[in-house]
């Protein structure tokens, strides 16, 4: 659907996906959209070390990604699923490690440049509360 | 023991002075201060001997805060002896003493003292931070004709952010109005902004017009703008209030939500008048006007289901949902300044219930609660009827005969909304519409980097 290099409007057409900024308007996507980049990976390439700091959240344009605990297949992450949302938030160490499965395409959102616009505008705070305590009424 | 001392300063007991005098010997030099701040408050002769010997102690902040205290205590004749202060090391003993000497001394003293102030107030060096931070607090505690002139610089021009604060909190305490304009630029950064809004705040009426003015330019920053209802709703007064009314004309909605949440916030506090209910009413039907717009643009572009989940849905289509929800919610606010505040709670609460039957209670509740032009005019914003029923009724309430997907996109590329208008570019690439092109091409110059994006991308489709 996207082509490799994408327009801001595309980032936010996609960003808008993204379940921890479903209730971000399109002015606050834009802005978390220019602070994405984006990244390709080769199959078999390491995206986060388990145990390493969460210090970006890749969001899967394309491709898949495998979570692995102790050198254990855990999960696979698809297209428009999040890798490391909550380890931005917290800065937590990586709970798995995540490897590319075929080509991936994504954007990287770094923790401090996302921490950096929160501090900006409150509304962009409330918009990812909302998303947690949702998660936390559904027991997720 | 600092709690306690925080009790004791609200306290009215003869005993008290007799207790908190013996913390000016106890080990902690918080305690000391703090006991020391209370007798600057409450001035008993009969202790400025203990007073002095504080002057002597081995901390700063006890040093200073016994200065406060004895001048508190002795004015006039604490002078001398605090004279010699005005040289010593320590920013925060130095700007006691200053203080002292504005307040007390008489012209050679004050002369001094703003000699000292000035040192401080120009050393630019890093070194000179906690002194220029001290030279602030200083203006926030006395008044001098050239105080104003140097609190501006600092906040317009001083590197340092705690110095910048410093200088905001003290032009709030003081009031300037040539400093006004200098505390909007700081509601832009992220690093002042609570500060700037704080001072303003406290400003009160006198910032009143300029804040207005500001709102209302295109000139300013918008995130300034955006700010800018939150103060006015705190100042609360008539005219901030009347500031907040005339703004709801604006055509930007995000500011437009500022200002209906800073309106409904004031109205628990301040009965309307007749003019600003009419000013409400007609910002209210503007707002139904606006949502029977979307709506019907939804409807041509979209198809009759409102509610399809969002996933594969398309940036417009969630654009314009999100945008007649806004409307709504600023139609709800703007309903809690003239309706009881209590019934339109009940009512929004309904509205997002998961419960179908409990919306159509909240539903059925406003109305029989909405009367005259605000229910004919309003309230099927709140009506839940669906597809082409709903769009021949918005269509009639817009005195429209007929209204399809070209006229829609035209509409919204038209619109104020910048995201709005490059989510119509989009679609019109989506949907290959070639007609459109010239209307494209128009956007290929344009000065926002987004829809000029979206136009080079679109115009290669179609």
């Amino acid at each position: 659907m996207f082509q490799n290099k994408l327009t801001t409007i595309e980032k936010v057409i996609f960003l808008n996906s993204v379940d921890i900024f479903a209730h971000a308007t399109v002015d606050q996507l834009g802005q978390i959209a220019g602070l994405t980049e984006e990244v390709q990976l080769e199959p078999g390439q390491l995206i986060f070390r388990e145990g390493e700091p969460g210090e970006a959240l890749y969001l899967l344009i394309s491709g898949r990604a495998l979570l692995q605990k102790n050198g254990e297949p855990v999960s696979e992450i698809g297209e428009r699923e999040p890798l490391g949302t909550l380890g931005v938030l917290d800065f937590h160490p990586r709970f798995y490690t995540a490897t590319a499965i075929d080509h991936v395409h994504a954007l990287k959102l770094n923790a401090r440049d996302f921490h950096d616009l929160l501090s900006l505008d409150i509304e962009i705070v409330k918009a990812v509360f909302k998303v947690l305590c949702r998660r936390l009424r559904e027991g997720r | 023991v600092l709690f306690g001392l925080e009790l004791a300063e609200k306290l009215d007991s003869k005993a008290v002075p007799h207790v908190i005098r013996n913390l000016l010997r106890h080990p902690s030099p918080a305690v000391r201060g703090r006991a020391l701040r209370f007798f600057a408050h409450r001035p008993d002769a009969a202790i400025v001997h203990e007073i002095t010997g504080l002057l002597k102690d081995n901390n700063h902040l006890v040093r200073a805060e016994a200065i406060h205290a004895l001048c508190g205590i002795m004015k006039k004749d604490a002078i001398p002896i605090t004279r010699p202060y005005l040289e010593d090391p320590d920013a925060e003993v130095k700007r006691a003493a200053i203080v002292g000497l504005l307040q007390y001394g008489n012209t050679g003293a004050r002369d001094l003292a703003l000699a000292a102030f000035r040192q401080m107030v120009n050393d630019r060096s890093c070194k000179g931070e906690r002194g220029r931070m001290e030279a602030a607090r200083v203006m926030g505690e006395c008044d001098n004709s050239e105080f104003a002139r140097h609190l501006g610089r600092l906040i317009r021009e001083d590197s340092s952010v705690p110095v910048v604060r410093e200088a905001i909190l003290a032009a709030g305490k003081r009031k300037y109005p040539e400093l006004i304009s200098d505390l909007l630029l700081r509601l832009r950064c992220k690093n002042t902004k609570r500060e700037a809004r704080w001072a303003l705040m406290g400003y009160g009426e006198i910032a009143v017009e300029e804040l207005k003015i500001s709102l209302f330019s295109s000139a300013t920053v918008r995130d300034i703008r955006l700010d800018i209802p939150r103060v006015l709703g705190k100042i609360g007064s008539k005219a901030a209030g009347d500031a907040l009314l005339a703004g709801l004309t604006l055509q930007d909605e995000s500011i437009r939500d500022n200002i209906t949440v800073a309106l409904e916030e004031m109205a628990h506090r301040f009965p309307l008048s007749e003019k600003g209910r009419q000013r409400i009413e007609s910002a209210m039907i503007s707002e139904a006007k606006a949502y029977y717009r979307r709506s019907a643009a939804l409807f041509v572009l979209f198809g009759h289901d409102e509610r399809l989940p969002a996933e594969g849905a398309r940036l417009l289509r969630e654009m314009l949902l999100r945008s007649m929800e806004d409307a709504r919610g600023r139609i709800l606010r703007l309903l809690s300044t003239i309706y009881p505040a209590g019934d339109i709670q009940l009512v929004r609460a309904s509205l997002q219930s998961e419960d179908a039957a409990r919306r159509g209670y909240g539903i059925e509740f406003l109305d029989h609660l909405l009367f005259g032009n605000i229910k004919r005019d309003v309230f099927p914003v709140f009506d839940d009827s669906h597809g082409p029923r709903r769009f021949k009724k918005f269509l009639e309430l817009l005195t429209i005969d007929r209204y399809d997907p070209e006229a829609a996109l035209r509409d919204i590329l038209t619109c104020e909304d910048t995201w709005l208008r490059a989510a119509a570019i989009w679609e019109i690439g989506v949907r290959r519409l070639r007609k459109f092109r010239g209307d494209i091409q128009g956007f290929l110059n344009c000065d926002h980097p987004v829809l000029k994006e979206a136009a080079e991308v679109v115009i290669t489709r179609i």
